[in-house]
């Protein structure tokens, strides 16, 4: 099969269609971002898989140009494994939102970390549910007062990447969407590293949280290098306000790539029943 | 016509070897050139628990429980009262048992049975590493009439792997099970052998095989009773084929890994139990929105909530049915039996990918885990095949969910040029963005209810069997009900009582006009295993039979008797 050529140009990874997001949202410097990564990558097009489940952030497939699948609440993950099992030919992107990823599809995420395989996940935090209001996500201040929780939840922040860490992925990072230069390089070598690549993106939600507005003057730049020490990275990771970016962990694991011959045929499984 | 026919129970507590001595009398008598059907029961404990095994064996093939076991061995008592339901004793049945430490239950002694003591503690002490049930195996197949040459082959193939010691010990101790109570006149006597090829097969194993047929790729699976033999026979074979098992997290993830590898161009499936199927509901929707081709396979148990999980029901019917949110049409699909097992799950496969839609297939328990020698399962092509995406016009942009005239719609896979698009549970455009519009919802709702409603399913829908004479009743059947209705009607038949059997493959779409056609102008008689009467309902509800068909249904776990049958049918005809 003749394959597309790659023109390079991030334009050449985006569809003609326009987002559901609201104006001034932090996902439209995401969807930007990645394309120029894929475009820096040079992987054509129909070389790439990328799925998502629901939310705000999962809508993002229709928007770039490769084969995507908007799926069901908090199931991506699960999906992008399948494929990518039977399919590793192929570089498969998981994105999507806090709520998919650390709530509803909380036990996926788990066991993508633990499985390690090939794939890069990237998720859109803005710790508020955006598509259904402005509920409370598991990334959401337990003090963060909503018409859900009008006296805040009450319930302790989710660690995202400590969880990543203690799961098994294989690269954690974090970035921002309103740091374009710093995340294309994160989004780069996350899908340059053999692994579970997890990137967490600061994105916030100018509609349900604008004070997340701040994030353009609070987040800063980690000036370390990636360790593949995981009790050094746990202490990064905690030590952490959640507002540092780069690259907490990378470290060369096992990964999970079912393996397959054709050594048999069905002649010989039905054999075997025979009397 | 002499009744060529005998039926064998075994019993003992956990570690006796009740289950090994089936199946080396299953063995034996597939070695002997008869056919045979294997059932085991087992307590509540995972493993040590007590366990027996139900035989039926005949001349010719055979898939139904005996209404009374014939000849019962008690390894022990232990826990012999669970299995007083499956274990069907009576004052014909002759029962033998090891008198050396054990005492005959006291709900045996009024039965009026033939009662024979043994004892194999004394014969035990005579040949050193021998087993209980190694006597028990020679003195049933003495008592049969069952050549101790197909024994020692059976026994040669199950105990390959222990080594030449075990089996000359375990072959010393069958000998003198053998000649203890040798008879003159056997019930195997005046059998014919079979000269046909024949097969050893689970009908979980029989769906592994015909899923490894219809080419799948990926299984993925989260283990539950009782289905989760499949995928492990699946385990071993796929890999060396081209294809993976997918060991997921819970049956949210297996379904959702399938309709990934499935998207990704690869034929994919799963299994699972009422429990599991209920976890994968909301996924199976996003397969018939997305229409991508998955196979679901429920092995059906007694529900609802967790339920009976060792024992059989067809109960799961209306959830196969009617469990998704919103109007999802797809295919559901029943084998009737264990060959047809293979082959339906064949054709399930086929349909999922050559309609792009998800396919359940009910199975049940009791057909899942039993194990049968049946003829060998010819080779069958069903021309099922998904319709690829081919990049013909440099012009035209792809169009995933394009309106044709039998409205599947040609599919891109991953990696093709130009064919990128996005696979959505949203509802869509026929390219595939999202549409919210009256117009479109409309549009994609035809397309996913007339590819599956327009198909010709040809002869595959149903297995219609006609009595010898014209008959003016016809019973309505489904799935693994269908051995143990064709057995009764066929005694019915001799005995001069004519009725025609329906037996449905397809459950969905429900072959309405088929089924009205068959039954027209006869009696309707719908035989099933629930309590509400699930099947029943369906085909009145959808207009295929008329209210005033009769009802037989029972729920599980205890499948329905000859008798009870018969006895259904004459009545209704009286």
């Amino acid at each position: 099969m003749r394959k597309s050529v790659n023109n390079l140009k991030a334009k050449a990874y985006l569809t003609d269609t326009h987002p559901v997001w609201c104006p001034g949202c932090g996902h439209f410097l995401i969807l930007h971002t990645l394309a120029k990564a894929l475009a820096w990558l040079k992987i054509p097009n129909e070389d790439i898989a990328l799925i998502s489940g629901i939310g705000c952030s999962s809508r993002i497939p229709a928007y770039v140009d490769v084969y995507g699948f908007h799926s069901i609440h908090g199931r991506a993950l699960p999906l992008a494994q399948g494929l990518k099992a039977v399919r590793p030919d192929l570089h498969v992107i998981v994105a999507g939102g806090d709520g998919d990823g650390y709530s509803i599809g909380g036990n996926h995420f788990l066991h993508a970390c633990r499985r390690n395989m090939d794939i890069t996940y990237i998720v859109m935090d803005n710790e508020v549910y955006g598509m259904t209001k402005g509920q409370p996500s598991p990334t959401s201040k337990p003090d963060w007062e909503s018409k859900l929780a009008p006296h805040g939840t009450g319930i302790a922040t989710f660690n995202p990447l400590g969880i990543a860490l203690a799961s098994g992925a294989s690269f954690i990072a974090r970035g921002f969407s309103g740091d374009q230069e710093n995340l294309t390089k994160l989004i780069v070598d996350a899908m340059e590293h053999k692994g579970f690549s997890f990137i967490e993106i600061k994105s916030p939600c100018i509609t349900f949280r604008p004070e997340e507005k701040e994030w353009s003057k609070t987040i800063r730049r980690m000036n370390t290098l990636p360790t593949d020490d995981p009790i050094e990275a746990v202490k990064t990771i905690h030590a952490s306000d959640g507002l540092d970016t780069g690259i907490f962990y990378q470290a060369e694991l096992p990964v999970y790539q079912p393996e397959f011959t054709e050594e048999k045929t069905l002649f010989d499984f039905e054999k075997e029943f025979e009397v | 016509m002499s009744k060529k026919t005998l039926s064998i129970s075994i019993s003992g507590s956990g570690g006796s070897g009740t289950v090994t001595a089936g199946l080396v009398l299953l063995k034996s008598m597939a070695i002997a050139g008869f056919y045979g059907y294997l059932s085991r029961f087992s307590g509540p404990q995972i493993r040590g628990g007590e366990s027996s095994v139900l035989l039926h064996f005949s001349d010719s093939p055979i898939e139904i429980f005996p209404d009374v076991s014939e000849i019962h061995f008690a390894l022990d008592w232990h826990g012999f009262e669970r299995f007083a339901d499956e274990i069907p004793l009576g004052q014909e049945s002759c029962i033998l048992y090891d008198s050396t430490k054990n005492k005959l239950p006291e709900m045996l002694e009024k039965l009026g049975a033939e009662i024979v003591e043994v004892n194999i503690h004394e014969m035990s002490q005579k040949s050193k590493g021998s087993r209980p049930n190694a006597f028990a195996i020679g003195i049933i197949a003495s008592k049969m009439g069952l050549s101790l040459e197909a024994v020692s082959q059976a026994l040669h193939q199950i105990l390959d792997k222990k080594g030449v010691e075990t089996f000359t010990q375990t072959l010393d101790a069958v000998k003198v099970g053998y000649t203890l109570l040798k008879e003159e006149n056997t019930p195997l006597a005046s059998w014919k052998p079979s000269t046909q090829k024949r097969w050893n097969i689970s009908g979980n194993e029989a769906c592994g095989l015909g899923a490894l047929r219809a080419g799948i790729q990926l299984a993925s699976a989260y283990p539950i009773t009782p289905a989760s033999d499949i995928v492990e026979y699946l385990a071993s074979r796929l890999e060396k084929t081209g294809g993976t098992v997918l060991i997921a997290e819970d049956e949210l993830a297996a379904m959702n890994m399938i309709i990934g590898g499935s998207f990704g161009g690869k034929a994919s499936m799963t299994a699972t139990s009422g429990a599991g199927f209920s976890l994968m509901v909301e996924a199976m929707g996003l397969a018939v929105a997305s229409e991508i081709p998955v196979v679901v396979v429920n092995v059906m148990r007694g529900g609802p909530s967790t339920g009976i999980p060792t024992k059989s029901e067809q109960t799961d019917l209306n959830q196969a049915l009617f469990a998704m949110h919103g109007e999802a049409p797809h295919i559901v699909v029943a084998p009737l039996h264990i060959a047809d097992t293979v082959l339906c799950t064949q054709w399930a496969v086929g349909l999922a990918e050559a309609l792009q839609t998800l396919v359940v297939l009910l199975s049940d328990q009791r057909l899942g885990q039993s194990r049968a020698i049946i003829d060998a399962v010819p080779a069958k092509t069903y021309g099922l095949k998904r319709k690829l995406w081919e990049d013909t016009h440099p012009l035209q942009a792809y169009e995933r969910y394009a309106i044709t005239k039998d409205n599947v719609s040609a599919m891109a896979i991953p990696g093709m040029p130009r064919g990128q698009y996005t696979a959505d549970g949203l509802e869509h455009t026929i390219t595939g963005k999202p549409s919210s519009m009256a117009s479109d919802h409309h549009q994609q709702l035809k397309k996913r209810e007339e590819k599956i409603k327009h198909f010709d399913y040809e002869d595959n829908w149903a297995e219609v069997l006609k009595s010898s004479q014209q008959a003016n009743a016809i019973v309505l059947t489904w799935g693994s009900t269908f051995t143990h209705v064709k057995q009764a009607v066929s005694e019915l038949d001799l005995e001069g009582v004519f009725v025609d059997i329906l037996a449905l493959r397809l459950l969905m779409p429900l072959p309405v006009d088929a089924i009205a056609k068959v039954c027209q102008d006869k009696k309707v008689l719908v035989i099933e295993q629930s309590y509400s009467g699930q099947f029943y309902h369906y085909c009145v509800g959808q207009g295929a039979i008329d209210a005033s068909a009769l009802l037989l249904a029972k729920p599980g776990p205890l499948i329905l008797k000859n008798r009870e049958i018969k006895a259904f049918i004459t009545e209704s005809l009286s």
